[in-house]
């Protein structure tokens, strides 16, 4: 019985053969079948993909190459920008350092050609119940103490979203005295020089004799941009306020601190101190010292 | 009938005809395998182009970027002048003019029977407090079509009288805050 079984089993076997080899061009077609099939699935497919992707990058880094060679274009024409151009001017204007002793100078020049006397200065950094006090702590909160981070320039991580950032200040109190028109146009005046400076409290009293007085509060501002951009970000445009303001900037005096006379403080170039002489103090103390007596 | 009983000759056809259709069907699809891997090749440099169109574009990329770095500190002087430049824009606005109505008031109310006796101004608020005086009962209405006239009106956002008072001199005085 088993013999029978593999005997049939053998001529089975013989006949799949044997119309295996009769249709050999079906095996092949079949073999060639499977290899089209695997040959698309993991070659044609993905390689369609891989193209797309490619397409969009290139299309993409075309686009970002356009932008970065504005950029450089924009970069280079920076020097011929008549905008630009002004920048001194306006950091004269808005100063990257506390302009103390420009503003006290300005103060004083104004002060003498509107001939009105000051009589009480007050450089006051830590008020706090005075409304530049108040606006200086709305700015600082506002910019989240990024007042404290110096100017530094990050090429590779740049962002024009940054720049938007409170001005840093400090306010000066006077209390003056002239007649109401001339402290009136101080305070117009102040306003219109350098370093940039706003009244932001006045209180004045006119006698309706021919004098007043007043209490001011004047804040002046500087501003130290804690700048970061991106690298393929273009350079920032200006708008019409911005490019209108630029070409004003000579609205504003500029009163430089070096056009100060030396020879108009006490005691001039040589004793800063007026008539004290520290020489004789020295001489006196060590003729103190030695001869007691 | 011959035909029907000669089962051999009918295998042999049959199996010729199954090998002739089995060899179109080879040739059919030895075509598509030719045409298939002419298109996975033309892929391939397609894909190559695209790869070297973007490493062309990589290097134009960086030798721009090397510029730009050349050019780092124009671009950051005119990062820092355009943002003080905003800066200044915006403390320019939030001023709002007081001064200016300080000075523009002064003259205004400064006339023969009138005057300002105090004023106070408040740059947060956007205000100005003034204190305007007549130096006589008769003067009084004037000091009121001053304040009551359409263009003093018109330049700031709103003018409230807020009191009257009469002085031991026989001068009347007039508080008004200003909107700036």
């Amino acid at each position: 019985m088993a013999d029978q079984t593999k005997k049939l089993n053998e001529k089975d076997l013989n006949y799949q053969l044997k119309t295996l080899g009769n249709r050999s061009y079906l095996l092949l077609s079949l073999i060639f079948f499977f290899s089209l099939l695997a040959v698309a699935i993991f070659g044609i497919i993905p390689e369609f993909g891989r193209i797309t992707d490619l397409r969009a990058q290139l299309r993409q880094d075309k686009n970002n190459l356009a932008v970065i060679e504005q950029k450089l274009a924009r970069i280079e024409d920076l020097v011929n920008d008549p905008e630009f151009a002004q920048a001194e001017t306006l950091n004269r204007l808005l100063s990257s350092t506390n302009p103390f002793l420009e503003v006290l100078y300005a103060i004083n020049e104004l002060g003498k050609e509107n001939n009105i006397v000051f009589t009480n200065y007050e450089y006051s950094p830590g008020l706090i119940a005075t409304p530049s006090a108040r606006l200086r702590a709305e700015g600082n909160e506002a910019a989240g103490l990024a007042s404290t981070v110096d100017t530094t320039i990050n090429t590779s991580e740049f962002s024009n979203a940054t720049l938007r950032q409170q001005a840093q200040g400090f306010s000066i109190s006077i209390e003056a005295d002239g007649t109401y028109a001339n402290i009136a146009n101080f305070l117009q005046q102040i306003e219109n020089v350098t370093p940039l400076s706003s009244v932001t409290y006045a209180e004045i009293s006119n006698s309706l004799l021919g004098y007043a007085s007043a209490k001011l509060e004047i804040m002046a501002h500087y501003f130290n941009p804690n700048v970061i951009a991106q690298l393929d970000e273009p350079l920032p445009t200006l708008n019409a306020e911005e490019k209108d303001l630029i070409n004003n900037l000579d609205q504003f005096r500029v009163l430089n601190i070096s056009d100060l006379n030396q020879e108009d403080i006490i005691g001039g170039k040589v004793d800063l101190f007026g008539n004290t002489n520290l020489n004789g103090i020295f001489n006196q103390d060590q003729t103190d010292t030695t001869n007691p007596n | 009938m011959s035909q029907d009983i000669n089962f051999l000759k009918q295998n042999k056809n049959q199996l010729e005809q199954r090998t002739k259709e089995d060899r179109r069907s080879f040739l059919l699809i030895v075509t598509i395998s030719v045409i298939v891997v002419v298109l996975f090749i033309t892929l391939l440099l397609v894909s190559q182009y695209y790869q070297n169109q973007i490493d062309k574009v990589a290097t134009q990329r960086a030798e721009i970027e090397n510029n730009i770095l050349r050019g780092d500190q124009r671009t950051k002087s005119y990062l820092i002048f355009y943002s003080k430049l905003q800066k200044l824009v915006d403390l320019t606005e939030e001023r709002a003019g007081g001064t200016e109505a300080l000075v523009s008031t002064y003259q205004y109310f400064t006339r023969k029977n009138t005057a300002i006796t105090e004023s106070l101004y408040d740059y947060q608020a956007h205000t100005l407090e003034l204190t305007v005086s007549s130096n006589s009962i008769f003067s009084l209405p004037e000091l009121f079509s001053l304040i009551q006239d359409q263009n003093f009106q018109k330049t700031f956002q709103s003018v409230e009288i807020l009191s009257l008072n009469r002085l031991g001199n026989g001068t009347y005085s007039l508080k008004i805050l200003l909107e700036i």
